[in-house]
């Protein structure tokens, strides 16, 4: 009853006594118990989701006013801390690991009333757009088995995507939500950095790191966002600035808006026809519903790929320089002295595409390399991001494909870490300028796979955003249903 | 006297005299069980960001101003990357291209030499690391023996001044020290305690031949006290030169002082050292000094030592060795300055200060801002003195007695210690001795002058202490040249 059932619906009809939130949350935990979505779960929260939901149904039949996301149970990627249930960061090194605190943004969807239902798998720390850089073993894409979800929010894609959960976090550090949504068909939203608190979020690139919401509909996001967003004094680099209330102005259309299309990604080689197809559609249809249109030319948008790879390798490098196996998490055994220690610790528990990264961004940061890497894609993320700045004089909206093929098949780009990452060119760019991006499925899928249509707006304009991709999902960029799940594989 | 010239520079490390540490709000205590005082961001799990303790900033501010320091509005935060297990995120949160003050100066004016200053590289802020537990103290904290970890210096606010090397001798290393230590006391930027840890020196020394480019620069860690800090730069000048006089080079190396053999050891070699790959600490923005701060961090600006030792002497007519040594110890001087304004001759309320005061003080193990010994009740003494109620010798003995909460002047009645003043009384007291000495009379008739000062002494001995030093001297005087003998006094010489 309640599956598939959008968040603002859900709240909306606990709030009125329709249906328990109690109810609500027992759906979408045993959703979540079947084997499709459970592979995507790492831990279930049935004790803590259910005593959550019985309070909060005391609460409304006490009188009380619920909040905008009453009984709303939502999922977490495991990279982000909670006080229930694990946050092990799909990695070995943080096995079984429990955090003494909860992340700004959980709390704040908390006391709005949602209910945390379940700990969603990723790629290590963040590290990888498929999923299969989990510890704990590769999910696939529910709209086909033999391909992979995306990455790294891969769990939370999933879950969402599969109707268990209205709402789920991810984190978006150079697409690793923008790409799952796009893959599994669903909305997903990089909020401007700053704009959501990372107190909680598990470092992998501090500039670059961000909380993502990942949803079915546009408004839900948008309450998600409104909800999460705003200053925290824990994270000194959160934004104070003033939060829209995103939902009320969704329906003000795009009429007057400036839309600029990206020539070099709509025209890049490695682009699958059908989303350069549902690009163009998207164009029309905001053209049709009164935005002006302009194709654009931003050529130093093809430098994100590197400029990305070398920041946020050389910030992972230090960030997880802390999983050593002295305080907690995993420490192996044998190891002769403390450098044994350290090499066995780290060499045992890490994976094999979170080391790359480390030996990339420590090599980046080397006495005699510094400035020939680390220092030169420093500079040039200013250069970028004074040219994006340029285009935006004139530009409420850019206009882009999210990804440049839908979701590949599994294994098919693990031996080829260059070609899984090239995959990431359409998404670094928002996350190196810091601005906010939201991907949305188009209405047509390519064999079966949804494909995803980007728009990147202003700093902090969060709010053109929304109001572009809503009046797209009233053109119909909306992923239609999945088949029931026993027609799949598990 | 060897060829060579030494050339140093130090590298203070202070800690910070806030409340709680610098990126978090745990609370910051001396001593305590081990990993009491730790949060998830001092701790460094994962998930957790650092947020700055404005107070550190400002007592950084003030620190750089109180040295001249350039304090710049805006400076940054970079991380300095190493694997240690002190050290929980694996990196420390220090200042490195842009410190939060360029440039200052520390400058020392020895009694016993000409004044100089020593310039400043800059100031910056950084967090402490925790320390590693060994042996027993592993075994009380941890019950096992097995070393262990305790994270509760974690995050403590540091701030790193670090000299040009323009200092030439150990001595003067020691006082820039000492004067160093002094400013940050007495601006209450920090505890300045060596033997707590809240003031870490390490040295660089090179030596070189006058004229000649410098030498290899050696760096010096663990000088945990001035001592160390001194015998460990000498050790090193001699060890450098002869090594230099034998023809042999200095490596460039990091050396560690070793106080139980007197000597610097290497610790690792200029290969050896760490690649800290400093980058931007991209969880803490630009730290900005906006005018507020600096308003904050110069109010109620103390006066510094050196205008503090400059007025002493104009003011007080201190002789400088006094006014410098009163001034190395704030204490000291706030003490002498409400001692002197009740008394006629500060010169010698000086000399009482740091002679008679600090020796008390040492034997009854106490500050002098806690002691029982208060100016007041010295002034009293003092004027006593002064108008010779008692005498140098009973003086000393009233201060020590009041210590214990009596006044001076009910001391003085109790201990019957009022300087005999009368002439007759003195005449007879001088004659008692003149006639129990009849051959040292002989003798200094016969010319033996010396023997004026034995008298004296006799005189003071058999009064306990309470003749008048001065009386007796003019009275012995004419008793002894009287031809008489010492019975025709006439009454002159009252005081
Ligand atoms: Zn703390």
């Amino acid at each position: 009853m309640t599956k598939g059932a959008s968040a603002s619906a859900l709240a909306r009809s606990v709030r009125h006594g329709d249906l328990s939130a109690l109810e609500c949350v027992t759906q979408a935990l045993e959703a979540l118990a079947t084997p499709a979505s459970g592979a995507a779960v790492t831990d279930r929260l049935e004790d803590s989701a259910r005593q959550q939901a019985t309070q909060l149904d005391t609460c409304r039949e006490r009188g009380e006013t619920l909040g905008p996301l009453a009984g709303v149970p939502f999922a977490v990627k495991e990279n982000i801390c909670t006080l229930d249930g694990r946050s092990a960061c799909g990695s070995r090194s943080l096995a079984g690991h429990r955090s003494p605190f909860e992340a700004t943004a959980v709390d704040r969807l908390r006391r709005a009333g949602a209910i945390m239902v379940a700990k969603t798998c990723c790629d290590e720390f963040g590290m990888g757009s498929s999923g299969e850089h989990c510890a704990w073993g590769p999910t696939t894409n529910p709209w086909d088995p033999e391909r992979v979800p995306g990455g790294s929010s891969s769990g939370s894609a999933i879950v969402v995507a599969r109707g268990a959960v209205p709402l789920a976090l991810g984190s978006d550090t150079g697409g690793s939500a923008r790409q799952p949504a796009a893959f599994c068909g669903l909305v997903g939203v990089k909020p401007n950095y700053g704009r959501v608190s990372r107190w909680g979020l598990v470092a992998f690139a501090s500039s670059l790191d961000t909380i993502a919401p990942m949803t079915r509909t546009v408004s839900d996001a948008a309450l998600a966002l409104r909800v999460m967003a705003g200053h925290d004094p824990h994270d000194e680099s959160s934004s104070s600035r003033p939060v829209p209330d995103f939902e009320s102005s969704l329906g003000k259309g795009v009429s007057g808006l400036r839309v600029g299309l990206i020539r070099e990604f709509r025209g890049h080689d490695s682009l699958h026809p059908a989303i350069a197809v549902a690009v163009d559609r998207a164009a029309r249809d905001l053209e049709a519903a009164g935005a002006e249109l302009r194709e654009i030319s931003l050529p130093v948008a093809s430098y994100g790929l590197p400029i990305y790879y070398l920041l946020s390798s050389a910030e992972a490098s230090s960030n997880l320089s802390r999983y050593d196996g002295v305080r907690y998490g995993v420490r192996s055994q044998g190891g002769d002295d403390l450098l044994g220690m350290y090499e066995k610790t780290r060499g045992e528990s890490l994976g094999p595409e979170v080391k790359r990264r480390i030996m990339l961004g420590t090599y980046a940061l080397s006495a005699g390399y510094y400035d020939e890497y680390y220092g030169r894609a420093l500079r040039a993320r200013a250069v970028l991001r004074s040219q994006v700045e340029r285009q935006h004089r004139e530009l409420d909206l850019l206009l882009c494909p999210t990804t440049p093929q839908p979701a590949f098949r599994l294994g098919e780009k693990t031996r080829e870490p260059l070609e899984m990452y090239e995959g990431d060119l359409f998404t670094v760019l928002a996350s190196l300028t810091g601005q906010p991006a939201l991907t949305i499925p188009a209405p047509e899928r390519v064999g079966g796979l949804p494909l995803g249509v980007q728009l990147i707006a202003r700093p902090f304009d969060e709010m053109t955003l929304f109001r572009a991709a809503r009046t797209l999902e009233q053109a119909g960029f909306r992923s239609g249903s999945l088949e029931p799940e026993s027609g799949q594989n598990s | 006297m060897s060829e060579f010239q030494a050339v140093i520079g130090l590298e203070v490390h202070t800690q910070l005299k806030t409340r709680t540490k610098i990126f978090c709000r745990c609370e910051i205590a001396p001593g305590g069980e081990a990993n009491r005082r730790i949060c998830p961001v001092c701790a460094g799990l994962p998930g957790a960001l650092p947020a700055l303790n404005r107070e550190a900033v400002r007592l950084g501010v003030r620190a750089a101003l109180a040295l001249g320091a350039d304090v710049q509005r805006e400076s940054a935060w970079a991380r300095k990357n190493y694997f240690y297990p002190d050290l929980p995120k694996g990196y420390q949160i220090t200042q490195h291209q842009q410190p939060l003050a360029i440039g200052g100066a520390v400058e020392i004016d020895p009694p016993e030499a000409s004044a100089r200053s020593i310039a400043l590289e800059r100031l910056h802020l950084e967090e402490d690391a925790g320390k590693l537990l060994h042996g027993r103290s592993a075994q009380r904290e941890f019950g096992s023996g097995l070393s262990g970890v305790d994270l509760n210096r974690c995050g403590v606010p540091l701030a790193e001044i670090v000299s040009r090397p323009e200092i030439r001798s150990p001595d003067e290393a020691v006082l820039v020290l000492e004067e160093l230590r002094s400013i940050l006391r007495v601006t209450g930027v920090s505890h300045g305690d060596m033997e707590q840890g809240s003031l870490r020196c390490d040295a660089n020394v090179s030596v070189h031949r006058p004229g000649e480019p410098l030498g290899t620069r050696v760096e010096i860690k663990n000088l945990n006290s001035f001592r160390h800090l001194r015998r460990a730069l000498a050790y090193e000048i001699e060890r450098q030169s002869a090594l230099r006089a034998d023809g042999g080079s200095v490596a460039h190396e990091t050396r560690l002082w070793d106080e139980a053999r007197r000597c610097t050891r290497a610790m690792r070699s200029k290969e050896e050292e760490h690649d800290y790959r400093y980058f931007p600490e991209p969880d803490l923005p630009t730290l900005r000094v906006d005018d507020r701060l600096l308003a904050e961090a110069v109010t109620d600006m103390p006066e510094l030592p050196r205008a503090l030792r400059e007025r002493l002497v104009r003011e007080y007519a201190l002789e400088k060795a006094d006014a410098y040594r009163l001034v190395l110890n704030r204490g000291y001087a706030a003490f002498f300055e409400e001692l002197a304004r009740g008394v006629n001759h500060p010169r010698l309320a000086a000399k009482w200060t740091l002679m008679e005061v600090t020796r008390l003080l040492r034997e009854r193990g106490e500050k002098i801002t806690e002691s029982a010994i208060r100016p007041g009740m010295l002034a009293e003494v003092l004027r006593m003195l002064e108008q010779g109620v008692i005498s140098t010798l009973s003086a000393k003995r009233v201060l020590q007695a009041c210590c214990d909460g009596a006044s001076p002047a009910e001391i003085v009645d109790r201990l019957d210690l009022r300087q005999i003043t009368d002439p007759e009384e003195m005449e007879a007291l001088c004659e008692t001795v003149l006639a129990a000495s009849p051959e040292e009379v002989a003798s200094y008739r016969a010319g033996n002058r010396a023997l004026r000062a034995h008298f004296i002494g006799q005189v003071m001995r058999q009064s306990g202490g309470r003749a008048n030093p001065v009386l007796a001297d003019r009275i012995l005087a004419r008793q002894l040249a009287s031809r008489h003998g010492p019975s025709d006094g006439d009454g002159r010489g009252t005081p």
